[in-house]
């Protein structure tokens, strides 16, 4: 019998990932009033930009992902300024298929530069630390409750938690969050009373795509591995922890990040669904969040 | 079919894929053009249709239809040979079936919601397809049977849009998708 509460700690490690593409998908969406099909290329160019930086130039990796934010961020922004920029007053659907398009070409352009070949960062593989050790005799099985945790698993959790922090504090304490919530609730009513919109989408950008940059590195540091669709295989997650936490709410987004994290290693546990269909059952949680209660458990409801 | 080489060959080639995304196009048309509902799994489908149509049409030992050299493969219902369109019509048919199936709670969704909905569905059919092997076979030698001329003409080629497309299974799916043997 697997662990339960092993299955827990890795579903929540897991879940922090998502929840650092979800938080900036889902401020995305309600600011930007489209879908960013483009976000998990923001999490495979962040991983491969670190991947440049630590490995090809050899920064240390603080340092390199710390530079990786930073040009994530203005990657977000100059697709802002670039393209999206021309769209605003595009039907979703349109911004939608703008922002296929922007993936795309991300993607090819990272083959054209490092190729399809799987990379990694080569951190060396670590040795989990024993928290819990133990079970009891349950029926005919012996209820497990060991949990072995590895210095990174640890750090993506509380850096997924800081985050959450920073943006809540960025939302609440600052001019320029409470003037995002503004245009999220109601765009045209926040020009009249004379927030700059045009900045909030830069600001929400930038928000956005270092969030992405964050949750990029975490998935290739957490997987050990590189490679051109890594952003894209996450971004169904991403879209399912957003839709189920309410589209355009950030806190909605946190709780279903780590609800999808949890199902998605609880369905290990499932006989016949196994690891391969891991995807399928964040799928099914999506579909059944749309039919049943299309608003989220948060209602698209900003606090 | 005479046997095409140089230039003709790559633009015959060319055409012929170009054809065969005409065809997905005018399909996403009906459904995007004319009812507004955006399907982004339409390459999911295509790929229903490829495998279905492979996996009804086990090619007999023969390579050749009653000797005639003709590039056709053929269904084997029973020893009766039937030709090749019967496992596109199959494929046809089991490809509506399932899209059916999925649009009664599908159909439900407005667009953004129907796009990530559809997206999510192409990603399922691509991981069933990769999962079962035993169905689908992706990468054995359970392919069609194509005549070795053909091999010349064959270009790698991506699906279009994103889901079933352009990930690390490219080959094996081009390998599966773009047999059946149009123009080859």
């Amino acid at each position: 019998m697997v662990s339960i509460v092993q299955v827990l700690f890795d579903g929540v490690a897991f879940g922090s990932i998502i929840l650092l593409g979800a938080v900036g998908l889902s401020l995305l969406y309600g600011i930007g009033n489209f879908a960013n099909f483009a976000h998990g290329e923001l999490l495979t160019v962040s991983a491969y930009v670190t991947y440049l930086l630590y490995v090809t130039l050899g920064l240390p990796f603080l340092l390199a992902g710390a530079v990786t934010i930073g040009l994530t961020a203005l990657l977000g922004v100059s697709i802002d300024r670039s393209i999206l920029h021309i769209h605003r007053d595009s039907g979703s659907l349109t911004k939608l298929l703008v922002t296929v398009g922007i993936a795309f070409v991300l993607r090819s352009l990272i083959r054209m530069v490092w190729t399809s070949e799987p990379r990694s960062y080569r951190l060396g593989l670590e040795r989990g630390i024993a928290v819990l050790d133990g079970g009891f005799p349950l029926g005919f099985t012996t209820f497990r409750f060991d949990l072995f945790v590895t210095r990174d698993s640890v750090l993506i959790v509380v850096l997924g938690l800081v985050c959450v922090a920073i943006v809540h504090l960025v939302l609440t304490r600052t001019k320029m969050g409470i003037a995002m919530r503004a245009t999220a609730a109601n765009r045209s009513l926040s020009q009249v009373t004379g927030i700059d919109t045009e900045q909030v989408t830069r600001l929400t950008w930038v928000l956005s795509a270092g969030l992405a940059a964050v949750g990029g590195v975490a998935l290739a540091v957490t997987s050990g591995l590189l490679y051109p669709r890594m952003g894209f295989d996450v971004l169904l997650l991403v879209f399912a922890a957003v839709i189920l936490g309410g589209i355009g709410s950030p806190y909605g987004a946190m709780i279903g990040a780590y609800v999808i994290g949890v199902a998605q290693e609880m369905s290990i546990l499932l006989p016949g669904v196994g690891a391969r269909y891991r995807l399928a059952v964040a799928f099914v949680i999506l579909f059944v969040v749309m039919l049943v209660k299309p608003t989220g458990i948060a209602g698209g409801s900003w606090s | 079919m005479a046997l095409v080489t140089g230039p003709a060959a790559f633009l015959l080639s060319l055409l012929t894929t170009a054809l065969i995304y005409s065809i997905l196009a005018l399909g996403l048309n009906l459904q995007w053009g004319y009812t507004g509902l955006f399907n982004f799994s339409v390459a999911a489908f295509w790929a229903i249709g490829a495998y279905t149509a492979s996996i009804v049409a086990r090619a007999p030992n023969a390579e050749t239809a009653f000797g005639f050299n003709l590039p056709y493969l053929w269904l084997d219902v029973a020893g009766v040979p039937i030709p090749l369109p019967a496992a596109v019509i199959v494929a046809a048919i089991v490809s509506a079936i399932v899209a059916v199936v999925i649009s009664i709670p599908t159909l439900r969704l407005r667009d953004d919601y129907l796009a990530i909905a559809t997206l999510g569905l192409a990603e399922t059919i691509r991981l069933v397809i990769l999962n079962e092997r035993w169905l689908t076979e992706a990468d054995r030698e359970w392919r069609w049977k194509i005549p070795s001329w053909a091999h010349r003409w064959r270009t790698s080629h991506c699906l279009p849009l994103s889901s079933s497309s352009s990930c690390s299974c490219t080959s094996s799916l081009s390998g599966a998708l773009t047999a059946p043997g149009v123009a080859y």
